[in-house]
């Protein structure tokens, strides 16, 4: 397991996690160490045994699986779990995952995610967090991606009382894709950390995170989104966009957008707005006899359907759907 | 019918409508004409509840129920409807849904049961039809890639959809050649009606030609400084607005 693990916690990277005091919110956790146990529907034949608490994944050259393959992970109250998966997704492959995290009680889910993608591959990641709110969930995704390689990710996180969701990709071939997407809700004294670097490392790769917040109560949002672009990385094409709904004074949300760019042929964009909702639609829907609690709601609902429109996979884009909207309620 | 008495507005401290008086009674179309800053888009705005702008004085009743009192969503149920000079672009929300949400509420509101989703789609298909909106159209998100014209014909969709008692047009001439005037005309004039009146604001006595009102009133310095009939419309296009003001 590379990355975070209890006793790399003392030497972390505080630039990193200068908006994310993980020590402190692992201090008001009292744990015991259990395995990590998953829950897999539909990866059977793929499974390849492994050690305790790592999951092995392989999906064989040209293998195409419509269906998507399910890994649930629960959390139980005063544990404290350390797990892996590796999934392995050779040339040609084409496959669709949705990872769900749930539980109860004051937990701490500590994972580390590595998706290798083959040549031509394409993968599509869902991942769900249904988390109590109480809990510390710290996830590390690191995606690695061949030559014309695809990989689509969306995120919705919410619920868990501290969560630090990250993704590093590495574009390693030419003419490699990645389109990360989320959503991250927030309540409560929740505090939710998306941070995302892409490494575009082989010329042509093309690479898009397109991320919102909705924070209601005292709740804090992070954003760190980064582009880093090698010497070698010639017409990359790299895009990133932070959105982030504020609805409470009392909220609050970071936001750090990074290009690094070595390469002098490529095509490189950030921005990022974060407000209340605008007064001048809400006026309008008013006007047409729109109560304000129904209009408020119709703006919301629009400011994460277009991170939901996004998802390609109809199955999963309504179990969104429905998840985002008893949410909202 | 409503009436307006002695009405004074402000925004953030400047003074704006400075004790207008205006009646207009069911199924009139009255024209509201005057130069820049005197007050024409801030009388739909105070009208219609919007936030900021400050009612300091007077009063403004439609068909006895004082409009001022109640929040815009609570005005549009009490039958006031604003089209916008500059239409607001919603993105993620969709045209169909807007409008049956807006007509529900309305309903809702007035004590009615929601309307049957067949006989909204029913009442949308004969609404649109008259105004040339394609069924594209209600597929996209409020507003959102319209060009002016349809902005502008959209408003009046929403309007027919709605059937409110009292309607003020806002500069529905801005931005939309002769053909699109036209089409947004005969529109409003199909919507004429004995329990219905209209509040046209316009720079330009061009409108007026396509919609032909009965009274004409001149905004000046936030009160009305003239009334007549249609030919105070042409006498203003040929004169100009300064021997007035003066």
């Amino acid at each position: 397991m590379q990355n975070l693990l209890p006793d790399k916690i003392e030497t972390l990277d505080r630039e990193h996690w200068k908006y994310s005091n993980i020590k402190a919110a692992l201090k008001k956790l009292e744990t015991t160490e259990a395995p990590a146990v998953w829950e897999m529907t539909g990866a059977f034949d793929y499974l390849v045994p492994s050690g305790e608490n790592i999951v092995h994944i392989t999906i064989p050259k040209n293998k195409q699986i419509d269906q998507p393959i399910e890994l649930t992970f629960k959390g139980e109250d005063g544990k404290r779990y350390m797990g892996q998966v590796v999934i392995e997704v050779e040339q040609g492959a084409s496959v669709k995952f949705i990872e769900r995290q749930t539980g109860a009680g004051a937990y701490w889910k500590n994972l580390d995610m590595h998706i290798s993608v083959g040549k031509n591959a394409s993968v599509e990641f869902y991942r769900l967090c249904e988390e109590d709110p109480f809990c510390v969930v710290t996830e590390f995704m690191t995606i690695d991606l061949e030559r014309d390689a695809r990989f689509r990710a969306c995120a919705i996180n919410g619920c868990s009382g501290f969560g630090r969701n990250e993704f590093t990709v590495n574009i390693n071939g030419e003419n490699a894709e990645a389109d990360l997407s989320g959503l991250a809700l927030l309540r409560g004294k929740q505090h939710g950390d998306t941070t995302v670097c892409v490494n575009h490392i082989k010329p042509h790769g093309r690479s898009s995170q397109f991320f919102k917040t909705i924070l209601k109560d005292q709740s804090r949002g992070v954003y760190q989104g980064k582009i880093h672009v090698f010497k070698d990385a010639q017409k990359t094409d790299g895009y990133q966009l932070s959105n982030n709904l504020l609805l409470s004074q009392q909220a609050e949300m970071d936001i750090k957008p990074e290009l690094e760019i070595y390469a002098d042929d490529v095509k490189c964009s950030h921005g990022s707005t974060t407000g209340e909702l605008d007064e001048t639609p809400m006026f309008y829907l008013r006007s047409r006899g729109i109560p304000e609690d129904k209009a408020r709601q119709l703006l919301i609902e629009a400011f994460v359907g277009e991170v939901l429109e996004k998802i390609p996979c109809e199955c999963v884009r309504t179990m969104f759907d429905e998840r985002v909207k008893l949410w909202l309620k | 019918m409503l009436i307006i008495k002695n009405l004074t507005a402000e925004i953030d401290g400047k003074q704006i409508l400075n004790g207008l008086d205006l009646e207009i009674p069911s199924g009139e179309v009255h024209a509201i004409m005057g130069p820049n800053g005197a007050g024409k888009s801030t009388l739909s705005y105070v009208l219609s509840g919007r936030d900021g702008y400050e009612v300091t004085g007077g009063s403004a009743e439609l068909d006895g129920v004082d409009l001022l009192s109640l929040d815009p969503n609570e005005r549009a149920a009490a039958g006031l409807f604003l089209a916008f000079q500059y239409p607001v672009e919603i993105p993620g929300v969709q045209m169909t849904n807007f409008l049956k949400t807006a007509l529900n509420s309305i309903r809702k509101a007035k004590g009615q049961d929601e309307i049957e989703a067949l006989d909204f789609l029913k009442l949308l298909k004969a609404k649109q039809k008259d105004l040339g909106i394609a069924d594209e159209m209600l597929k996209r998100a409020v507003n959102v890639g319209f060009s002016g014209g349809e902005k502008k014909r959209n408003e009046v969709l929403q309007m027919a959809m709605l059937e409110p008692k009292f309607c003020i047009l806002d500069e529905t001439d801005s931005g939309l050649d002769i053909d699109a005037l036209k089409v947004v005309a005969d529109g409003v004039n199909r919507l004429r009606a004995k329990d219905r009146s209209f509040l046209v604001i316009t720079h330009y006595q061009r409108l007026l030609d396509y919609i032909v009102p009965d009274v004409v009133h001149v905004l000046a310095g936030g009160k009305i400084v003239k009334t007549g009939g249609p030919e105070l419309a042409k006498e203003l296009e040929a004169k100009g607005y300064a021997e007035l003001v003066a």
